[in-house]
């Protein structure tokens, strides 16, 4: 795999306040999703790669360098943060023309590479006139992806960029990412909407207390910890004959239940899969449906954080 | 989605080559600072403001200040706005250039651009000069004009000194409240406190201390511009004019060494 961004025992501190502890990674081209819940470290992360905030210890490159105070990785980088901030009083097209001379663009080329940008990610151009304090939660959003991408990075990092925006937002926002992930950007992503980044990311990097948990596929995390116990959804009517007789024959560690369902720890998933149809074949419940929890990516990340 | 044909652009396999990519310029990041502070300043609330400051500098000049009564022109031409206002106006206006940005979010939108953070510290430096050489500038005509109209033909004898010295004081004074914006939040009331001590406590002792003070050379640049038919005085005004620029130059150096070293945590004033 070739290395867009390796961390070697990275630690940030804000005072006292944890950041990231010791963490060591390495992500490659695609996109990338890094997961975790709030407080894990994923913005402290961010702000490391984007140069905004120094390391306490350890090290971290992009592209072969680090960002700190160098202006050579970010002119390689386009960042879209997770709040809704924005220079309300402007214009989008008069705020990316500024920022746009900032990357380096000629001021011939500034304006007509905003123009650029906002028809890529979708912005109307009957709302380019209207000043972004009036815009709504979705259309800013689409405005910062636009900063983001005005010098045509070759690694767009976005901060939650799903937050606020209604599913047909998202959907959009997944195909821009998609578009640019063809046309060869890397894509670094936070997302608490761990479903969506099942879809949209080949590679994951999960987070949390300021540690790396997992990194890598979401299979190959999922090999690493095939030995934990598996979940699996049984709906039936009638859960607790079903709980019963998968727990007499030894195959759970726990069980929850439910009115129509009820939610299976496995002691030995292997065993339970070769078995399960014949323990519950004698049991007086019907099998409606049976389903594992641990395919998705929100399961694998409860896996490993407990 | 437009097709892309720029080469930096094109799928990446196996290594990365660092490319000839530099920090933006220092021109063009001036320009983008410059563009991005008037366009979100100058509207109609700013320009409101902006008159109804220049009206009550003129009803002041009008109805405080007896006609022909030289002394107390210089008073408060001087003294009172020179002295006083200005560095005020410029210390509002200066301390806010990056730190509205900190306080607003908005500075990760400058910060992760490949420009080197002292340029942003400068072209937020000649953002705001452009607004406080303006209103400063402006005011001053509104006080001499007034007082010309109330009676005292020889306030224009005082122009030239005085708008020499609101360019010197602008351009130290906004350069001084920039570096406390970049240090600290709090950039008013310590601002407030370093005209306490130093612009009027320091300006005073006659000694070389004195020199430190911008108040010093602003003074040394209104005494030798020929003010009240006096013969212009070359040596005072280069004196002065030489003090002015380095104080901001100062001011300028530790706003950009502070801006490049400190870490900022955007929105909570906390920094490290």
């Amino acid at each position: 795999m070739s290395a867009i961004i390796q961390a070697s025992e990275l630690s940030c501190f804000y005072g006292v306040i944890l950041g990231l502890n010791n963490v060591s990674f390495t992500l490659g081209a695609g996109i990338t999703g890094i997961v975790g819940p709030n407080g894990a470290g994923k913005s402290t992360l961010i702000k490391v790669i984007t140069g905004q905030v120094r390391p306490s210890s350890g090290q971290l490159t992009v592209f072969g360098e680090t960002p700190w105070n160098n202006p050579s990785v970010l002119s390689r980088i386009g960042y879209c943060p997770e709040h809704e901030h924005v220079h309300a009083d402007l214009r989008p097209l008069d705020w990316l023309e500024s920022l746009a001379l900032l990357s380096g663009l000629p001021r011939g080329q500034a304006r007509a590479r905003g123009e650029e940008v906002l028809t890529e990610v979708g912005l109307a151009t009957q709302h380019w006139k209207k000043r972004i304090g009036t815009y709504s939660k979705g259309m800013r959003q689409r405005v910062k992806l636009a900063q983001a991408l005005l010098h045509r990075p070759r690694l767009l990092i976005l901060d939650e960029p799903m937050n606020g925006l209604d599913p047909m937002g998202r959907h959009e926002i997944s195909d821009i990412l998609r578009s640019l992930q063809r046309a060869g950007t890397h894509i670094l992503i936070s997302s608490h909407i761990l479903d969506e980044l099942q879809s949209l990311c080949g590679a994951f990097l999960m987070l949390n207390w300021g540690r790396a948990l997992a990194s890598g596929s979401q299979a190959a995390i999922r090999s690493e910890i095939q030995h934990w116990p598996e979940q699996v959804v049984v709906r039936t009517n009638r859960p607790e004959v079903v709980a019963a007789t998968l727990g007499q024959a030894g195959l759970l560690r726990g069980y929850l239940l439910e009115t129509d369902r009820v939610l299976l720890w496995l002691r030995d998933p292997a065993a339970f899969y070769a078995t399960w149809t014949t323990t519950l074949a004698g049991c007086d419940a019907d099998i409606l449906d049976v389903q594992s929890k641990s395919t998705s990516l929100t399961s694998v990340f409860e896996k490993i954080t407990e | 989605m437009t097709p892309r044909t720029d080469p930096a652009s094109e799928p990446l396999a196996g290594t990365f080559p660092v490319p000839a990519a530099s920090a933006t310029p220092l021109g063009a990041v001036i320009r983008a600072m410059v563009l991005l502070r008037l366009r979100a300043l100058l509207r109609p609330k700013l320009f409101l403001r902006f008159a109804g400051f220049a009206v009550g500098i003129g009803a002041v000049t009008w109805f405080a200040v007896p006609p022909a009564n030289e002394r107390q022109f210089a008073q408060w031409s001087v003294e009172v706005f020179l002295l006083r206002i200005l560095p005020l106006l410029c210390l509002v206006t200066g301390g806010s250039a990056l730190r509205d940005e900190i306080r607003a979010f908005t500075i990760e939108y400058l910060w992760t651009r490949p420009a080197r953070k002292a340029d942003l510290v400068i072209g937020a430096y000649a953002g705001a000069l452009a607004l406080t050489l303006t209103q400063g500038v402006v005011y001053v005509l509104v006080i001499h004009a007034t007082s010309a109209l109330h009676g005292f033909p020889g306030a224009w004898s005082y122009l030239p000194g005085s708008l020499l010295a609101t360019v010197g004081g602008v351009f130290a004074f906004t350069a001084l409240a920039h570096a406390l914006g970049v240090l600290t939040g709090k950039y008013l009331v310590i601002g407030v406190l370093y005209g306490a001590l130093v612009e009027i406590g320091l300006s005073r002792l006659p000694t070389r201390l004195n020199n430190v003070s911008v108040t010093h050379h602003l003074q040394t640049l209104i005494e030798s511009a020929g003010t009240g038919g006096e013969p212009v005085r070359l040596a005072g005004l280069l004196s002065g004019a030489l003090g002015c620029a380095l104080i901001a130059a100062a001011g300028l150096a530790v706003a950009a060494v502070l801006f490049t070293m400190k870490t900022y945590r955007i929105g909570d004033e906390k920094e490290t």
